[in-house]
């Protein structure tokens, strides 16, 4: 089965088609985040699934502004 | 001019000095990498240490984590090339640019001596059969028939058909400041490669410092081979620079040409002259600002810590901190403007960022069996086990917690939950601490555990009978206070539920202990005032 568009995926989250465990399952997330849960031994639940993209999505505006070209660096 | 400005200028410098770099004009990956802008020099630095994990390690791993490599490797060529494309687009956007590839590669000079360099080919194909020849000539390696075309294959460049002492030749070549890219993938595919640079000879390095020897190994072949190498210099970059400096004067005469005006002919040949000149100092002051990278930030856990810097959100005024763990993007941190301040000072660096704000990131991790074996914690009635600990987020809206990320544990037929700290919950995900430990921290109250009690003291000089803990007669509740006589007393502060039972029912915590948790502060807060009035006083009766 061909993943879903990242874009689409967010819609249909914000939409409440689907749940954070299909978003991240669908995402390409997926194989991290089930080693996440099996590290953590916690089966892949929803609530697993929000907390996991809590602690490691890039918001979409973060993602443009990390991509942008004009951010400041001086590392 | 704003530090955004300034940066973007610095930028589009290193862009043209990268883009001039360029061996072959339509592959924006054929340049010298160590001239790109930082970040892009380290996305690359990173493609390269993954490729090479990938290469290299790849028969320890897992089939499906050789796969997970694979797919990072190819996602991490994927963010380069576009990184690379972006910044082709603003460099070209920019207009600065002196000269374009193609009319590069026109002025791109045949090798003066190609069939001396066949005839050393194919000496050297003979004692090496087996391994791919390149033949450093000018700026440049060669490489010839059945090697071109491996190259071809390999690497993916052009290939020339030229005659060589009237025999078509297949001549591929690349810039040797590509080497450093070249030859590693050559070595990955599995080729023996040999190659054959021109020695100076110390002899004549004195007298004349651009001719160029030969190895000590072919030097006696013959004398005519030698004078016919003797232009063969390897320039330095400096000297590649003398040419590509012409080219915006020819670029600009052509534009004038357009106009027809002799005046502003002359006028954009200055202009364009003293732009060069700017540019080329700017390039110069880039290429010695440029100091050795500082070695890679590895933490305990053997996580490579890149990319580390600050942004600015796009609609707001906030800066954020990010870095890349093993190549994944952290969650963007917001910035304390201190800190911002002291990083673009340089006075905090990478690695002091990231151990503030991603600390659990660089903590030790517990091994993943602490998670997997049931967790038994010493309870005031024998050993517990948690049964199950979890994250959720609360959904409940009449709740007063809603919204937040709780800690949920089942220990037998009790079952809690607890809005969870944003520290603890990087430790949990990060495995920095064991579920047993997070109970503890977070349940040992509901628990009664001594261990929760023991990091309550008391400041020394308190005594057990300066502390009060009875039941308040005016609302009937359980309270706590010290009296430390001419130094004052603490408020008389409630004593919850569990607190009283691990004091009298379970007898896991001490009178000391509760004083401490409740009342603790206010105790060091009496017993340092009237130390200071003392010394006060003692000080002015002198």
């Amino acid at each position: 089965m061909s993943k879903i568009e990242y874009d689409e995926l967010v819609q249909l989250l914000q939409e409440k088609k689907i749940g954070h465990l299909r978003f991240v399952l669908e995402s390409d997330s997926e194989k991290d985040f089930l080693r996440w849960c099996e590290e953590h031994g916690v089966e892949p639940s929803d609530d697993a699934a929000e907390f996991y993209l809590e602690q490691t999505e890039i918001s979409a505006m973060d993602r443009q502004v990390i991509d942008d070209e004009d951010y400041g660096i001086w590392n | 001019m704003t530090g955004h400005e300034n940066v973007n200028n610095d930028r589009l410098s290193e862009a043209e000095a990268y883009f001039d770099s360029l061996i072959n004009p339509n592959d924006l990956y054929s340049g010298d990498k160590t001239l790109l802008p930082k970040d892009l020099y380290d996305e690359w630095d990173n493609l390269l240490t993954i490729e090479e994990d990938y290469h290299t390690e790849q028969r320890y791993y897992h089939p499906d984590e050789r796969k997970e490599y694979a797919e990072r490797a190819r996602l991490a060529r994927v963010n380069f090339k576009k990184s690379l494309d972006s910044l082709y687009q603003d460099y070209i956007s920019s207009g600065i640019q002196t000269v374009s590839a193609n009319e590069k590669l026109m002025t791109k000079s045949e090798t003066p001596d190609s069939l001396t360099l066949m005839r050393q080919f194919d000496e050297m194909n003979k004692k090496h059969p087996d391994a791919i020849l390149l033949f450093r000539a000018k700026d440049e390696y060669l490489t010839y028939r059945q090697d071109a075309v491996k190259a071809k294959q390999i690497l993916g460049l052009e290939i020339e058909s030229i005659k060589i002492g009237g025999v078509k030749t297949e001549v591929a070549s690349f810039k040797h400041n590509a080497l450093d890219t070249y030859l590693p993938r050559l070595v990955r595919a599995g080729m023996r490669v040999a190659i054959c640079e021109q020695l100076e000879d110390p002899k004549q390095k004195k007298t004349e410092k651009e001719d160029v020897g030969k190895s000590p190994k072919e030097a006696p072949h013959s004398k005519s081979d030698e004078t016919q190498l003797t232009n063969t210099t390897m320039p330095r970059k400096k000297k590649e620079k003398a040419p590509e400096q012409e080219q915006p004067k020819v670029k600009a005469e052509a534009k004038t040409e357009m106009k027809a005006e002799t005046k502003a002919e002359v006028k954009t040949e200055a202009k364009a002259e003293k732009k060069q000149d700017v540019k080329s100092e700017q390039k110069q002051e880039t290429q010695q600002e440029r100091k050795p990278r500082e070695p890679q930030m590895v933490t305990v856990n053997g996580d490579k810590v890149t990319h580390g810097h600050a942004f600015q959100g796009k609609d707001s005024q906030d800066w954020y901190f990010t870095a890349r763990l093993n190549g994944n993007q952290l969650k963007p941190q917001k910035m304390d403007p201190a800190d911002l301040a002291a990083y673009q000072k340089k006075e905090m660096t990478v690695p002091q960022l990231m151990e503030r704000y991603y600390p659990t990131k660089l903590m030790e991790k517990v091994p993943e069996v602490a998670f997997k074996t049931p967790n038994v914690l010493p309870g005031p009635e024998g050993n517990m086990t948690i049964d199950k600990f979890n994250v959720y987020k609360e959904k409940d809206q009449e709740r007063p917690d809603f919204g937040k990320y709780k800690f949920y544990a089942q220990i037998g037929e009790n079952k809690m939950s607890t809005v969870a700290s944003r520290q603890d919950l990087n430790a949990y995900f990060d495995r920095v601490m064991t579920p047993g430990q997070l109970v503890e921290k977070n349940f040992g109250e509901r628990l009664h555990l001594s261990s929760h009690y023991q990091q309550f003291r008391l400041p020394e000089g308190v005594e057990n009978e300066q502390i009060r803990i009875a039941k308040d007669r005016s609302d009937g509740k359980w309270k706590v206070s010290v009296d430390l006589g001419e130094r004052g007393k603490t408020e008389k502060k409630e004593l919850s539920f569990d607190d009283g039972y691990s004091l009298y029912k379970t007898k896991t915590a001490t009178r000391e202990q509760i004083a401490a948790k409740y009342v603790g502060d206010e105790v060091k807060s009496l017993l340092a005032t009237p130390a200071m009035k003392m010394e006060k006083s003692a000080s002015m009766k002198m």
